[in-house]
């Protein structure tokens, strides 16, 4: 009886200073202002609207100056670009961001080629969105276990790293704390200096993981934005071509087409930027993959321009400002 | 199924459960059928690999025990051969053709696709035992199939020990357990503690060792150095907090396996070290292998120990992965303790001086985060390059990655400092009382312990380190 006692004892306590330990990280992660859960906060803030959604990896995060894209399209965008993002990645963020942003008319949904492998997708939707109760769907695929134990409310902090627990931590100690150096979720490469090398070996040949799961998920974002009356434009980033990963991976070309073909079966508008003139000069990169301030703010005009010209000229579409 | 693991708590229970509901003539049955599944549970056809030795070393038991002179060596020495035989083909026939291949290239000698059994050396060496204590006439031999079976399968120390000795435990698989609450309470704390060291320490240490590991060229020297402390302290908790658990959930069944840790880090001396380190290993090999070349050589004095000590830990480094990382890792380890018996560094004469005690402590734990580079390397090239890169000079401030931020590494410092204090002062004491004694303190102790792994364990199950020996 003794031990039944005490086991009886030790568990309830415990999972009641987990509980505890849970509530108040998930209240913690509502009032962070940086990084990750500052731009989720953002998106579910309903009195700071946008209609322009800038979604995908660090080729949007970096590359996408929401200043430049509202001046010359006279849009309210925010830059949901997040480091290493899966096409995974971007339907959570659209699907968060569609709930709480009423007004939006228009999501930028940039391509990577190796965002089709959802099994790396490193931000697992259980751990990223665990205080999240009022958009169906985020919590549905692709994390296993978590997700059951997500149902467990509880016991959600088994699902938090300590990336989770500190931004918690941030969140209470410093919650009127917004993003330094960022402007409406963008965060440029502000060193002009020095071309990052990634790839040396010019004889390397490989192939980007791709899974069809990706594909599926890319098709309920254009259903999803259909359904929701939010115009969709798929864009390719460019890349520094010297180096390109078109010439490493030999299964470039075969996804890139895979989403073209895609976009056209959907009435989608996609445009390529991977080839455009900057793409041939090292001095607007920071790498291969991303530009720097200077090619970002040419590159931003130009995503900007193709917003512009596809919103306005198509006469089924009215933008109210 | 890993110790780490929901299911292996729903196994834990039922196991556990129905271990006291059935007659004791069924028990054995029973705790096998569970031990086949558990070993099952990685790669279900090894299993016939196992049933092998264990037919091969059943009847070798009896045999060496009828037989004498000759006829009885010859027994002990086809148990050995098929024993070493099998470790040999899966664990290091790649090694040695690759090594023959790299000697002579023309022979192109082939490579063998396959999965390295799970814990084979570990089963491999407690089998041995059995069939050399009876050489020895220290043990019986076995009977009962279903019990030497058991004897080699037990689940909990299966895969990566304690390494037990028949003398030890065999007699406890004929022994009727009652439940017994006080056993039970204290198997229970054991497995907290073990669950504790693994998923809270180990693994959150694992993700930047890992890390700097898979990234040679990409990380400073400041990284290497806090990746080999780190690294220390991760085998450190993922191995005793997996023999814990294992000690623990036998022992909530009324079964006493053998201590594998005791406060190794609490050591002076590299050769006390390893008296206190994983210490079923240590002490098979100094049974079975140091003592008889001690023995044998015992003509050439101080040579004798030298000589012993170096081919020990020779073969511990082998024993422990087929690598010339793993040989010279042992080499090393060797060195150290040969170097303190020729200087005659007694562990009793430093105790004497609180600071000598210190400095031992520090020296120690110095030794053997520098011998563990070369263990967690991928060969020695790239042990040799990590050290390189550690006295080079390239020391920069710790910077947050996508995988360990600086808030982790506080985290890991705080719990390191908890770990090491706790060990040497109160987590051994209160795990052993029993259950109507300290009451309070065993109540704080269980719901610190479990809350802690509930906020800040690693839940990712990650393997434990040494299932791959």
């Amino acid at each position: 009886m003794q031990l039944v006692k005490y086991l009886f004892t030790v568990f309830v306590a415990s999972f009641f200073i987990t509980g505890m330990c849970t509530w108040l990280i998930n209240k913690g992660l509502v009032k962070s202002g940086v990084d990750f859960y500052g731009k989720i906060n953002a998106a579910g803030d309903s009195t700071n609207q946008v209609n322009l959604l800038l979604v995908g990896s660090s080729r949007v995060l970096v590359q996408l100056d929401p200043q430049i894209i509202d001046a010359v399209t006279g849009l309210r965008s925010y830059n949901y670009g997040f480091n290493a993002s899966t096409i995974k990645t971007c339907f959570n963020t659209i699907q968060y961001a569609l709930h709480y942003q009423k007004t939006a008319k228009a999501i930028v949904l940039n391509i990577d080629f190796n965002m089709f492998s959802i099994d790396q997708d490193p931000y697992k939707d259980a751990y990223y969105y665990p205080f999240e109760n009022n958009v169906p769907g985020i919590l549905m695929s692709n994390t296993g276990n978590s997700s059951l134990i997500h149902k467990a409310r509880f016991l959600d902090i088994s699902l938090y790293d300590d990336f989770v627990k500190f931004a918690a931590i941030d969140g209470w100690l410093r919650p009127g704390r917004t993003v330094q150096g960022l402007y409406k979720g963008y965060y440029p490469h502000k060193d002009l200096s020095n071309y990052e090398v990634l790839q040396t070996d010019s004889t390397y040949k490989g192939i980007a993981p791709f899974s069809e799961p990706g594909i599926k998920i890319l098709n309920d974002i254009i259903n999803l934005c259909k359904q929701k009356k939010v115009h969709l434009i798929l864009i390719l980033a460019p890349y520094f071509k010297k180096d390109a990963p078109a010439k490493y991976y030999t299964n470039f070309n075969t996804i890139i087409n895979r989403v073209k073909t895609v976009a056209q079966q959907s009435n989608t508008p996609f445009y390529d930027y991977s080839s455009m003139a900057i793409a041939n000069d090292k001095q607007f990169f920071y790498n291969v993959n991303h530009l720097n301030i200077k090619g970002a703010a040419v590159y931003s005009a130009a995503v900007a321009d193709s917003v512009k010209n596809y919103l306005y000229t198509n006469p089924s579409i009215k933008i109210e400002h | 199924m890993l110790f780490n693991s929901l299911e292996f708590i729903l196994f834990f229970i039922i196991v556990t459960s129905l271990y006291f509901l059935l007659p004791h003539k069924y028990r054995w049955l029973h705790l096998l059928l569970a031990s086949c599944y558990f070993y099952m549970c990685f790669v279900p056809i090894y299993i016939f690999i196992l049933l092998g030795t264990i037919v091969i070393d059943y009847f070798a038991g009896i045999w060496i025990e009828r037989s004498s002179g000759t006829q009885r060596k010859m027994y002990l020495v086809i148990s050995l051969i098929s024993n070493i035989g099998i470790l040999a083909v899966f664990k290091y026939y790649n090694f040695f053709a690759g090594n023959i291949n790299f000697i002579q290239h023309s022979f192109n000698v082939p490579y063998l696709s396959i999965l390295l059994p799970i814990g084979l050396s570990f089963h491999t060496f407690q089998a041995m035992s059995y069939t050399i204590e009876v050489y020895k006439r220290n043990q019986k031999a076995e009977k009962h199939f279903g019990i030497y079976a058991l004897y080699v399968m037990f689940y909990p120390q299966l895969v990566a020990g304690p390494i037990e000795r028949p003398q030890h435990i065999m007699h406890q698989f004929y022994e009727k357990h009652r439940f017994n609450a006080d056993d039970f309470f204290i198997g229970f704390k054991m497995i907290l503690w073990g669950m504790f060291k693994k998923v809270v320490i180990a693994d959150r240490l694992a993700i930047f060792v890992n890390q700097v590991y898979d990234n040679p060229q990409g990380s400073p020297g400041s990284m290497f150095f806090l990746a080999a402390v780190f690294f220390a302290v991760q085998i450190y908790c993922d191995f005793s907090g997996y023999s814990g658990i294992a000690i623990g959930a036998a022992r909530t069944m009324g079964f006493t396996l053998m201590t594998n840790f005791k406060t190794p880090f609490n050591t002076v001396t590299v050769s006390e070290f390893w008296t206190r380190w994983h210490i079923s290993l240590s002490s098979w090999f100094k049974d079975y292998l140091y003592f008889p070349i001690a023995v044998a050589k015992r003509d050439w004095g101080l040579g004798a120990v030298v000589y012993g000590t170096i081919i020990t830990f020779l073969i511990s480094g082998l024993w422990h992965g087929a690598g010339w990382n793993f040989i010279f890792w042992g080499g090393l380890t060797g060195m150290f303790i040969v170097m303190e018996s020729i200087l005659n560094i007694r562990a009793v004469k430093l105790r004497k001086s609180k600071f000598k005690k210190l400095a031992g402590i520090i020296y120690v734990f110095s030794v053997f985060v520098f011998t563990e580079i070369f263990f967690r390397a991928k060969n020695i090239g790239q042990g040799f390059y990590i050290l390189k890169k550690i006295v080079s000079g390239q020391w920069v401030a710790f910077e947050s990655t996508q995988v360990f931020s600086k808030f982790s590494l506080l985290l890991s410092f705080g719990l390191i400092i908890f770990l090491f204090f706790a060990e040497t002062k109160f987590a051994d004491k209160i795990i052993e009382t029993k259950l109507l004694e300290k009451k309070k303190t065993n109540l704080i102790f269980g719901v610190a312990v479990l809350s802690m792994i509930l906020l800040l364990g690693i839940f990712q199950k990650l393997s434990f380190i040494y299932f791959q020996f």
